[in-house]
């Protein structure tokens, strides 16, 4: 390493802003360098005398003015649902728990309560069938071969079904 | 593993966060003269930086009860002393005041270090470093103060100030070029 390029970070070594392997080779360059070596050692006294210096003391005491205005501090709200002690991840657990027993119910439930109204369309099917060619077979203006052919082809519903 | 003066700091923290007025004190005078340097050194004037400290405290007693850590106080306290200076600057357009000179620095006492073993500088040499420190620019003078001056770590010094630790390290190494030329004297080999 060259002079011109050590100087400019003699400052940063000083600082412990670099790291290796640049540290390294700077403070060998140091070690064989008087005018580096010399720098370094003022940028390092600058720390030493920063380190050593006084703080400023305030002319005034200036407690008793700060403590004239604790007051104190309001209660907190307790809050309107109590909060759990658990840690965050297990409450996060328990809740996907919750939402997959929730999901698992529901899709149970579909498969056991299929909708009642296609219970009623499945039954009554043949009824509404029958119930409409009879209807036909009462009109003058239908075509009476075709809907005794339905009728034929139509079980009959139920017994109860046609009270 | 945390110091025995840290866990008792922690603990006077969560004390006073629970509404102890006394374990405030012993906070406040823990720590108002490194308040007071700090802010003194921003606004560049000794009454409003003594009225500034006051407020940090009084700001920092409404607000502790929502401080989640309590190892976090000291560069949450410099944060809330930063952002006041920062308002008064705003307010009173007086920045330029802060950079170059304090004035009645030599009317102030020095608060002596805490540890006897370390040899304090004399008035004069800490008047000549401090009127150095003023002449930086306001975000090289923040670094500073908060780690040469009051001994806070670099992390701490880069949480109190809200910039990634590198731009502190970086700011340092530029601060100490800038202090090296202005203190020459104090510093150089004869």
């Amino acid at each position: 390493m060259r002079c011109e390029d050590a100087q400019p970070l003699l400052a940063h070594l000083a600082a412990g802003a670099l790291d290796e392997p640049l540290r390294a080779e700077l403070e060998r360059h140091i070690r064989q360098c008087g005018k580096c070596r010399r720098e370094y050692r003022a940028l390092l006294r600058v720390g030493e005398l920063l380190e050593r210096a006084t703080p400023l003391a305030p002319p005034r005491d200036l407690w008793p003015e700060v403590a004239a205005q604790l007051t104190p501090h309001r209660p907190r709200r307790a809050p309107l649902v109590p909060r759990l002690a658990l840690p965050r991840w297990a409450l996060a657990a328990a809740l996907a728990v919750l939402l997959a027993l929730g999901g698992f119910g529901l899709w149970v439930g579909h498969k056991a309560a299929a909708p009642p109204i296609a219970h009623a369309l499945d039954e009554d099917a043949p009824y509404f069938v029958r119930w409409n060619a009879e209807a036909h077979l009462a009109s003058a203006f239908s075509d009476h071969a075709a809907w005794s052919l339905v009728l034929e082809a139509v079980p009959e519903p139920p017994r109860e079904r046609q009270s | 593993m945390p110091s025995a003066e840290s866990k008792n700091q922690s603990a006077l923290v969560r004390a006073a966060s629970g509404g102890d007025a006394r374990a405030f004190e012993e906070l406040f005078h823990m720590h108002h003269v490194g308040i007071f340097n700090f802010v003194l050194h921003m606004v560049g004037q000794v009454e409003p930086a003594q009225d500034l400290t006051q407020a940090t405290f009084i700001n920092a007693w409404r607000a502790l009860p929502r401080l989640k850590k309590s190892e976090a106080f000291v560069p949450w306290l410099f944060r809330i002393a930063r952002n006041l200076a920062r308002d008064y600057i705003a307010q009173r357009k007086e920045h330029e005041l802060a950079a170059g000179n304090i004035a009645n620095l030599a009317a102030l006492r020095s608060d002596p270090r805490d540890d006897p073993a370390q040899q304090t500088l004399t008035e004069e040499q800490s008047a000549a470093v401090h009127e150095a420190i003023a002449k930086l620019p306001a975000h090289h003078r923040e670094v500073v103060l908060l780690h040469h001056i009051e001994g806070l770590p670099v992390d701490e010094v880069a949480e109190a100030l809200g910039v990634p630790r590198g731009t502190v390290l970086s700011r340092l190494a530029r601060a100490r070029e800038a202090l090296r030329r202005s203190l020459a004297p104090l510093v150089e080999e004869e």
